[in-house]
């Protein structure tokens, strides 16, 4: 059976969802005067409870502007629009001073480069404690223990010294484990994670990985985590969306996406992951992906996609659900235009 | 850090012997025999043979050089030929009153270009920015003796404000107002650098991962400003050491205006009247303190930056 849904589905949110994005759009001041550069468009989906989601797509396709823009820190002159429930409270309509206190308490960011996030001047433990005492209060003192506790959370052996130490008197992946902590330190619900583990090696990252996947388990926490390395994904992740030039092309559970994906985007990008046999060359997505502004109407995958036909040029194709997936390819979805008719009552939410 | 100061100091010597050669060598590239003009052109040869013993200036260049090099050592900077007074309490007067003068401007300059820099990073890209960057080459640019100039004509000639001339009593009060117009006129340029460097370190670091990481997880804006600030302080103390270093000389012409008693006031007057032994010592003290600034620099930078403190303590 295949049920449709409308690219804005209705501003409902299940009960369980702990972040539920509906139609969030993104864009920036572009060169010219006036013209703005749509980043993220209409994009919509969901965090559970306790759940993980990971979202995926080559670099450029907006997955780092999606947690910027759930932060609001994408920059000077940006538009962003959409709604955004946190934990059953709609956020997007909350003054810049009021969101600013959802930032660490609420939503946690765990950079991706650990090296360039912590302060080189200032040991680590101070820079967990710092917000730690920002978020709970408390003295120094309390702060302190509380960080070295966290440090200790986070698996660095002989916490108590490890605070003393500068940031680059530490590995790469005990530095990624001070970022984690500092991002814990506010007591987050949800912990937005930017490529956490791409500047590990493939051992510290799996360590890193269990990690993270412990304490999100432990601390009862959601994890929206961005990576363009789908094994991680597979590891990591309960659900995925698949982001390709700034829109969401297929979504649904993990292990659905990724076993039988239905676009042929996602398709490629497990081809591309996966090593290939002796002899034979990896498998690239032919081309790249189209540069912010001048994607054209249509599929904006349709240049690159051997099935393409002339309507994915012309129609961009809408999400529709396909099982327990959402897809955006008229290839899959039986090539009809995207229906106009309201979806059925009882509809199930993405 | 003690043996890392130590070992700074020592590598300091032959920087300090280059400085001791460039300015003793510099007075004998000057051209013309300095006897001529010293001298009464009537005076016989026996007189200008003893008149030149006194000076050292017999026997070879090298000889003069050591020689002069011996008595340097010993503290014996020589005797002013035009003043007829030790050139050492001299130099290291002219030196006190350049320093103050250096220094405020330096102090005042770091001060405002500071806060200008900050206010043009925190809003770059803005009117307030292109404003102050604008003022800044402004600043840059204008000449600070000809600045001089119109100060005086408008604070001491127009308005009859301030005193614009030398130093008054040398203390108090007096000394400061003395000290206000010279300021100014030496300070617009490093105001114009210091602001376009603030501004260009802070806006890197407010655009870095760091900031980013900080804001996202909560952190409040003037405690991040904070720290940008502490992150961008090694930097503005580079700028500060460059800035004195290139005052000591670089103010002369300011001095000349203001008849301020510095060293570049006492160096213009020694060259006109070919007095080596005033011109000498103050190359060779003015080049000391360049020197010594330098080193407090890094030193400084040292004790600011964690890494840099960590390969010293390595090494």
């Amino acid at each position: 059976m295949t049920l449709t849904i409308h690219g804005r589905p209705p501003a409902s949110v299940a009960a369980s969802d702990l972040l539920a994005v509906s139609g969030m759009s993104v864009s920036v001041p572009g060169r010219g005067r006036r013209e703005q550069l749509h980043l993220l468009e209409d994009v919509t989906f969901s965090v559970g409870a306790g759940r993980c989601t990971a979202v995926i797509g080559e670099s450029g396709s907006g997955k780092s502007t999606l947690l910027k823009g759930l932060l609001r820190t994408v920059g000077k002159g940006s538009r962003t629009t959409g709604r955004v429930h946190l934990d059953g409270v709609e956020v997007s309509d909350l003054r810049d001073r009021e969101f600013a206190k959802l930032r660490g308490s609420s939503m946690a960011l765990v950079a991706q480069n650990a090296l360039a996030a912590l302060d080189p001047l200032f040991p680590v433990g101070g820079q967990v404690a710092y917000l730690a005492r920002r978020h709970t209060g408390g003295d120094r003192a309390a702060s302190r223990e509380t960080a070295v506790r966290l440090l200790g959370k986070v698996g660095l052996p002989d916490p108590e010294r490890t605070a003393q130490r500068l940031p680059h008197e530490l590995s790469g992946g005990m530095r990624q484990r001070c970022v984690l902590a500092m991002a814990l330190a506010c007591g987050p619900r949800l912990l937005l994670a930017d490529e956490p583990t791409t500047a590990l090696d493939v051992i510290t990252q799996a360590n890193a990985l269990q990690l993270l996947r412990g304490l999100q388990h432990e601390l009862g926490m959601s994890m929206l985590f961005v990576t363009h390395d789908i094994g991680v994904a597979a590891s990591v992740a309960d659900d995925v969306v698949v982001l390709y030039a700034g829109r969401v092309v297929e979504q649904g559970p993990v292990l659905d996406v990724l076993s039988s994906p239905l676009h042929p985007y996602t398709q490629g990008l497990i081809d591309a992951n996966r090593p290939p046999a002796p002899g034979e060359r990896w498998r690239a997505i032919g081309g790249e992906p189209p540069q912010p502004g001048q994607r054209a109407g249509g599929c904006a995958f349709a240049p690159r996609c051997a099935e393409a036909s002339s309507m994915s040029r012309t129609q961009r194709p809408e999400l529709v659900r396909v099982g327990s997936v959402t897809v955006a390819c008229h290839a899959r979805t039986g090539g009809a235009a995207a229906p106009l008719d309201p979806p059925p009552p009882g509809a199930a939410p993405t | 850090m003690t043996r890392y100061v130590g070992s700074r100091l020592l590598a300091l010597l032959p920087i300090l012997l280059g400085v001791a050669a460039v300015s003793f060598s510099l007075v004998h590239i000057m051209p013309g025999d300095p006897l001529d003009s010293l001298m009464d052109p009537q005076s016989t040869q026996a007189e200008r043979d003893a008149f030149a013993a006194a000076l050292g200036l017999t026997g070879s260049l090298p000889e003069q050089f050591f020689t002069w090099l011996g008595r340097v050592a010993g503290g014996d900077l020589g005797r002013s030929i035009a003043f007829r007074q030790p050139v050492l309490s001299m130099v290291v007067g002219a030196l006190q009153n350049t320093l103050l003068l250096a220094g405020a401007a330096a102090v005042f300059g770091l001060l405002v270009g500071s806060v200008l820099g900050t206010l043009a990073a925190v809003h770059r890209g803005r009117a307030l920015d292109r404003g102050v960057t604008g003022l800044s080459l402004i600043g840059l640019s204008i000449p600070s003796f000809w600045l001089g100039m119109i100060l005086v004509a408008l604070f001491g000639v127009t308005w009859q404000l301030l005193p614009v001339s030398g130093i008054g009593s040398g203390s108090g009060t007096d000394l400061l107002s003395h000290l206000v117009l010279p300021t100014l006129a030496v300070s617009a340029p490093v105001i114009g650098l210091t602001t376009r460097m603030v501004r260009t370190h802070v806006a890197e670091i407010l655009e870095g991962q760091h900031v980013e990481f900080l804001r996202a997880n909560g952190m409040g804006r003037a405690r991040l400003l904070l720290q940008v600030w502490r992150n961008a302080l090694p930097n503005v103390l580079t700028i500060f050491g460059l800035e004195l270093g290139n005052l000591l000389g670089g103010s002369a012409l300011v001095e000349i205006v203001f008849s301020w008693p510095g060293v570049g006031q006492l160096v213009y007057q020694a060259v006109t009247q070919r007095d080596i032994p005033v011109i000498q010592a103050s190359l060779l003290l003015v080049g000391l303190l360049y020197v010594v600034i330098n080193l407090a620099v890094d030193v400084g930078q040292t004790l600011l930056d964690p890494r840099r403190r960590s390969q010293v303590v390595s090494t």
